[in-house]
């Protein structure tokens, strides 16, 4: 992917780019608003990584021109306020996602690749598959095979979630946001223990494992091991 | 004169002179005036010589002076009559000296003059004395206030002891003032507890960092001690994340983000969540709360705080024990209860764990970064809602008592 890093600190920029570089990804860089503005324009980027503070012209102001002017470019926006009011406003701003600092880099690589998935798959659908897990968002059913399989409501959209993350890294913390609505990190493992509860239900009488788990990282639904 | 029209009537000119003679008597100033004469205006009766000059207005009234003898002396006498013609081509006047009424009218005149003035005069003297001795206590008061912010902080302002209302200006600026003292008290314990409580982690994260460059270390083993480093890293940045949130909860503007939310809804969705990671650990969880209890509050900070006290109940119950989590009204207000069956937390110790930091020597040793409590506490202040510890014999019940929502 060609990614464009808006960001004034130097060391996070710097940090950025190695990271996504090494993940594979094209990195341009611009410390200023204005020109991250310019260049985001007139490049194809598949994202934009924008941090809310910036000198000449701020993160959010730069997403509303884009967005005014056709740009539907992913963004994921960085900023040192987390709370949940500010995180509206970037959504709101037009921001596809919205990344707190000090973030770990695994998690801002998950939700960089959730961005760009997203744009492809947004057609409503009703029925999920994943080799040969099947979910139908209708009649609330789940099954594995040619076995049903019961799942407690929250249950069944953490899976949902899964699923229509399949093959992606998803984060603890961004299954805490989508699937509970919960903008906080409770100190213990409780997410875990809710993943191992559906692995045992999906994956406990089969050969194959679907849902693995991302080092450091968070958890992956899908066939590759 | 009705009367005297009717002697006139009865008894002709005589009849009125006889009478006239009888009334004109009085003291001299507001006598009574009299005249009758005939119809070549020469006087056949009456008090005065002379029909006067002036003409009467429509009503027959006169304003004249006549002169008339006081004593030995003659006088000019300011006079008011009314004159009628009576049959015969004879006329009558009758009026009154208004000599007394005059001076009366002056002597009131003079009398409202002069009030007035010394009314003025001591309005003045008044109003400046008032004033003086008003700025000497605005003075007294702004000195106090200079000195204060020259770096004098612990003078207060001296009362009066009048108890009027530059007194209780003055007791509100020194209740302001302890307020902002026990504060500042209270940031300068904050600031030496932050020291005390980072510098451990930190230290550790040197230390584990520098064993890592002395030692000789195979690939794997530098992996292992900087994914340890990036963990004690993330333990300080927790901190550091609940030492945010209690400040923006504090400080912040939450108003603006509270609305009408269902805490019953709230407390069901934190404990569902939580209730996987109780039964692996083989805690009993228990939600008896009453049906859509309604209170105006932040949805997410609400969560947050019932979050950390079914953290904290749930990591101190041993295995077998109980957790239990009401919501209910009581008394008018709203009762949130989260009670377990742990070790508890001796009485003499509870003001001491809403503490910043504050963790019991017994836990020491458990995660946490000890700003759990300190971060509900202040979610709990921010709602008016009363945070309580109670025994709950045993384990502990914390009880948080938001007022009635209106």
């Amino acid at each position: 992917m060609k990614i464009l890093v808006i960001e004034d600190d130097q060391e996070t920029s710097s940090y950025l780019a190695r990271g996504l570089q090494e993940a594979g990804h094209v990195v341009d860089q611009a410390a200023d608003g204005l020109d991250g503005l310019t260049m985001a324009k007139g490049e194809d980027y598949d994202a934009l990584i924008v941090d809310r503070m910036l000198p000449s012209l701020d993160g959010l102001s730069i997403i509303d021109v884009l967005r005014k002017s056709g740009t539907s470019t992913p963004a994921l926006i960085l900023s040192a306020l987390g709370n949940v009011s500010d995180r509206v406003r970037g959504l709101r701003a037009g921001g596809d996602d919205y990344l707190t600092k000090p973030f770990a880099f695994s998690e801002l690589l998950a939700r960089l690749e959730s961005l760009t998935r997203r744009g492809k798959t947004m057609v409503a659908q009703t029925k999920l598959s994943v080799a040969n897990l099947e979910m139908d968002l209708l009649g609330r059913k789940v099954t594995r095979g040619d076995r049903r399989i019961e799942l407690q409501p929250r249950e069944f959209m953490l899976l949902e979630y899964l699923m229509k993350h399949a093959e992606q890294v998803v984060t603890r913390t961004m299954l805490l946001e989508h699937v509970w609505d919960f903008h906080f990190d409770p100190k213990t493992n409780v997410v875990d223990v809710h993943i191992s509860r559906i692995r045992r239900k999906i994956d406990r009488d089969f050969d194959r494992p679907l849902i693995h788990t991302v080092r450091g990282a968070g958890y992956r639904l899908g066939t590759n091991d | 004169m009705a009367t005297l029209l009717l002697k006139y009537r009865e008894q002709g000119a005589f009849g009125v002179a006889k009478d006239i003679a009888g009334r004109a008597q009085g003291p001299p100033g507001r006598r009574n005036i009299y005249l009758l004469v005939d119809r070549n205006l020469r006087a056949l009766a009456g008090n005065i010589s002379q029909w006067p000059t002036e003409t009467a207005d429509r009503n027959g009234w006169v304003d004249f002076t006549v002169t008339m003898r006081l004593g030995t002396s003659l006088v000019k006498v300011p006079s008011r009559a009314r004159v009628v013609s009576l049959p015969g081509g004879a006329r009558l006047l009758v009026g009154r000296d208004l000599t007394e009424r005059q001076q009366f009218q002056l002597f009131i005149g003079q009398s409202i003059g002069s009030a007035a003035f010394l009314f003025v005069v001591l309005t003045l003297f008044a109003g400046y004395f008032t004033a003086r001795s008003l700025l000497r206590r605005v003075d007294l008061i702004n000195s106090a206030t200079h000195e204060i912010f020259k770096g004098n902080l612990k003078r207060r302002i001296a009362l009066s002891g009048s108890n009027d209302e530059f007194d209780e200006l003055a007791r509100n600026l020194n209740q302001m003032l302890d307020r902002l003292d026990q504060l500042m008290a209270e940031i300068r314990d904050i600031t030496d507890d932050i020291a005390h409580d980072l510098r451990t982690p930190l230290s550790r994260l040197r230390n584990r960092l520098e064993s890592g460059l002395i030692g000789q270390l195979q690939p794997a083993g530098y992996r292992e001690v900087i994914s340890q480093a990036i963990a004690e890293a993330d333990d300080l940045l927790t901190t550091f994340g609940a030492m945010l949130d209690i400040a923006r909860v504090e400080g912040g503007t939450l108003d603006d983000e509270m609305r009408t939310v269902n805490l019953t809804a709230i407390v069901s969705d934190v404990t569902e969540f939580y209730r996987a990671l109780a039964e692996d650990k083989g805690i009993g969880l228990n939600d008896g709360s009453e049906p859509d209890i309604l209170v105006r509050g932040h949805q997410h900070f609400l969560s947050q705080a019932i979050s950390n006290l079914l953290e904290n109940a749930i990591k101190f119950t041993p295995s077998g024990g109980h957790v239990r989590i009401v919501c209910e009204r009581r008394d008018g207000n709203v009762h949130l209860s989260i009670s377990d069956t742990g070790p508890g937390i001796p009485e003499a110790m509870r003001d001491h764990v809403l503490r910043r930091f504050a963790r019991l020597e017994a836990s020491r040793t458990t995660a946490g970064s000890g700003l759990g409590l300190s971060l509900v506490k202040a979610i709990a202040d921010r709602h008016g809602a009363a945070m309580q510890l109670l025994d709950n014999d045993p384990g502990l019940t914390v009880t948080l008592i938001f007022p009635a929502n209106n």
